[in-house]
């Protein structure tokens, strides 16, 4: 008889007891919506991971400065050591070989920035050369900050988009006049916007649509002088942008940097360095661990749908012995038999992977929802757990259709 | 599974003799013991018997003298502790359960005293469901299923579920079946068991029609006056046969009105 004919008599008998079923299949819905949910939050995260690091540049090494107060600022200005400087930008383009590309930037968060009777929340960046390059940003309108801006220290910005959008709306801000602190500046390019794409799941980072750039000379020349005994101007450079040469290792890059820098430093410990990309797989392995644990929910909700359709099938057999006998003295075989129940019990299984498989995705846009991780659905995950459902359905199914099949005949048709 | 099957209805297909004198069932010593741990229950003690094709044989006697389980011996549902079983020229003990069960599939026809029916399977798909096991094309099982119902004159309850049916209409319905893939051999046991009178004559008189067409029949009954519908009648006792005689005159039970078997002479 036909896998097609034990399909349909098996659909049938589904609805024979529908409360009973659905009972026994919800061990099935939560493991396969737990297979859903994992493989989606895992494949969001994956991409996610993936865009960030492009954005970020997997080639990239950030060095940041950190702050330093109170007795250690006293012992290293006895040192005579001066934090992150435009020299040690210098230096590590001289001694670094694998570095392709080094920029400085320095954030000036005493200076508000005025035009046309306004304030907008923005936040001044002096940068060095290559900065567009260094950073991966990309430009929208008008040009960015050039070399000669930079030698001649020009009064020259380049507006966030979020910056422009608050002064001149969807208008062109290029050659307005803006004034930072006391100086005035003029207007020469708009960045394109980069709204959400702040680094949502590993790499945090300020929002830099409300930066405004301005050549790192002119801020120095025009914004503050350095060094100055002011202490809160330990550092010249609050950032380094730096990239590396294809090929190169990462960690060990970082390591000579580093290494190269606390000498420069005098053993002050004022710098950290960040590499997207060990971040990124670092994140990997928190999202590993969550991978596992929600491997564990899965297979165990499996495991205990798979013994709850295993114990519905044997209640079934039980029930349907006399069925069997009917069956056998009609000539149904014990393959045919061992069919009709391994449909039956795949039957269930299956239909409560495919809830599961709405409750995965529900659960997958939920979790997407509250917690902002970006989750995507792979067509791969739906047959996954399509597929399991139908494995555990038979795998568990197959004791209790054996033990119909095994039945002898006559004694099957004489049970009361 | 396919293939064995085919293999099979080939086999069975053949002949197994030449005209009248072809036999049916042919049993010696036959035996079914029972071990317990008080003892041996002996079912079938030793019986000879031959069946000729066509006869109409009922088979009396107290209850637990070993009627049921002879006819599932006859019927290759139970295999015998000793002796041996031909069946239409086949010998049973040498074919493995798949072949037995195609066996019965093919050759053999049960109506059972309870009627048996699937509860959840309608009419047509209850008579249909030996034809599914042969591998009849749905064409062809609805055709015939159709034919069938309208010869044991329940044309209208081909959608019906077996509750919605009386017990004559019931055991009516398990006939169909029963000759869904044209069986060379009918087993009844107990047949009017469950039925009142009038109805449990109009199942013999089912039974004298298909017997007249050529159909072997065995019949369990304890009830004299149905088995005085058959041509020969024996009688068992703890496992044996007292008593082989042929029927003086059977009673003639008049078909049912709505029966006719001349609906089943299109069908293949
Ligand atoms: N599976 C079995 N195990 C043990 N004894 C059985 C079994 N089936 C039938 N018997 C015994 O075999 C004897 C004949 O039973 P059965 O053929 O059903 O008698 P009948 O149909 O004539 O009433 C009875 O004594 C019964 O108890
Ligand atoms: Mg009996």
């Amino acid at each position: 008889m036909s896998v097609f004919h034990h399909v349909s008599e098996g659909l049938q008998s589904l609805t024979d007891h529908p409360f009973r079923t659905f009972l026994t299949t919800l061990g099935i819905i939560f493991g396969t919506a737990a297979v859903i949910a994992m493989v989606s939050i895992g494949a969001g995260a994956e991409r996610e991971a993936l865009e960030e690091l492009k954005r970020f540049g997997p080639d990239s090494i950030r060095i940041q400065s950190k702050p330093i107060e109170g007795d250690r600022l006293k012992n290293a200005v006895k040192k005579l050591a001066r934090g992150l400087t435009i020299k040690d930008v210098e230096v590590l383009l001289e001694s670094c070989p694998f570095l392709k590309n080094a920029v400085g930037e320095r954030t000036l968060d005493a200076f508000p920035v005025y035009s046309l009777g306004k304030r907008p929340a923005a936040l001044v960046v002096g940068v060095g050369d290559g900065f567009l390059a260094a950073s991966r940003f990309e430009l929208e309108n008008g040009r960015f900050l050039d070399e000669v801006d930079s030698f001649e220290a020009a009064p020259v910005a380049v507006l966030g988009a979020a910056v422009a959008r608050e002064l001149v709306g969807g208008a062109d801000p290029i050659g307005m006049v803006i004034q930072i602190g006391r100086v005035r500046f003029r207007v020469v390019g708009v960045m394109r916007d980069r709204s959400g794409s702040g680094g949502k799941l590993a790499i945090k980072s300020r929002d830099h649509d409300r930066d405004v750039y301005i050549p790192l000379s002119t801020a120095r020349e025009r914004l503050y002088k350095w060094p100055i005994e002011d202490r809160e101007r330990y550092h010249e450079l609050s950032a380094l942008w730096l990239s590396v040469k294809e090929g190169t290792d990462l960690s060990a890059a970082r390591d000579v940097i580093m290494r190269i820098l606390k000498r420069r430093h005098r053993d002050m410990d004022d710098v950290e360095a960040l590499v997207p990309l060990e971040i990124l797989q670092q994140s990997q392995k928190t999202q590993d661990l969550f991978n596992l644990v929600m491997a564990c929910i899965a297979g165990l909700s499996l495991l205990i749908g798979g013994i709850g359709i295993m114990n519905i099938m044997l209640a079934s057999v039980n029930e349907r012995t006399r069925e069997i006998g009917v069956r056998r003295a009609l000539g149904a075989t014990r393959a045919d038999i061992t069919g009709q129940f391994l449909a039956e019990s795949a039957l269930i299984s299956l239909s409560g992977g495919i809830l599961g498989i709405g409750l995965g995705v529900a659960l997958a846009w939920g979790i997407s929802f509250s917690t902002g991780w970006t989750t995507v659905i792979p067509i791969g995950a739906v047959f996954l757990a399509f597929g399991v459902s139908l494995i555990v359905g038979i795998v568990f199914g197959l004791f209790p259709a054996m033990k119909a099949a095994s039945l002898d005949p006559v004694t099957a048709l004489r049970y009361e | 599974m396919k293939n064995k099957g085919r293999r099979m209805s080939d086999m069975i297909a053949e002949p197994g003799g030449s005209g009248a004198s072809r036999l049916m069932i042919e049993i010696g010593r036959l035996e079914r013991h029972y071990s317990h741990s008080c003892g041996v229950v002996k079912a079938v003690d030793g019986l000879d018997l031959t069946v000729a094709q066509g006869e109409f044989l009922a088979v009396m006697g107290p209850s637990g003298s070993g009627k049921s389980t002879l006819l599932y011996m006859l019927g290759a549902m139970d295999r015998p502790t000793g002796g041996w079983v031909r069946i239409d020229g086949q010998g049973l003990e040498a074919m493995s359960d798949a072949e037995l069960s195609v066996f019965r599939n093919r050759r053999l026809g049960f109506v059972f005293q309870s009627f048996h029916l699937l509860p959840r399977l309608d009419l047509s798909r209850n008579v249909e469901l030996p034809m599914r096991y042969a591998g009849v094309s749905s064409a062809a099982r609805r055709s015939r299923s159709e034919a069938l119902l309208t010869a044991v004159g329940l044309a209208d309850h081909k959608t019906h579920l077996p509750v919605e049916l009386s017990g004559g209409q019931s055991q009516r319905a398990a006939v169909a079946r029963a000759l869904a893939n044209d069986p060379a051999l009918l087993l009844a046991d107990e047949p009017t068991g469950n039925l009142d009178s009038r109805t449990g004559h109009e199942v013999m008189g089912i039974f004298q029609a298909l017997n007249r067409r050529g159909l072997t029949i065995v019949m369990v009954t304890h009830d004299l006056e149905m088995a005085r519908h058959a041509k020969r009648l024996i009688t068992m006792r703890d496992g044996r046969i007292v008593e082989d005689r042929t029927v003086e005159s059977p009673n003639q039970a008049p078909s049912p009105v709505a029966f006719d078997l001349s609906a089943l002479e299109k069908c293949p």
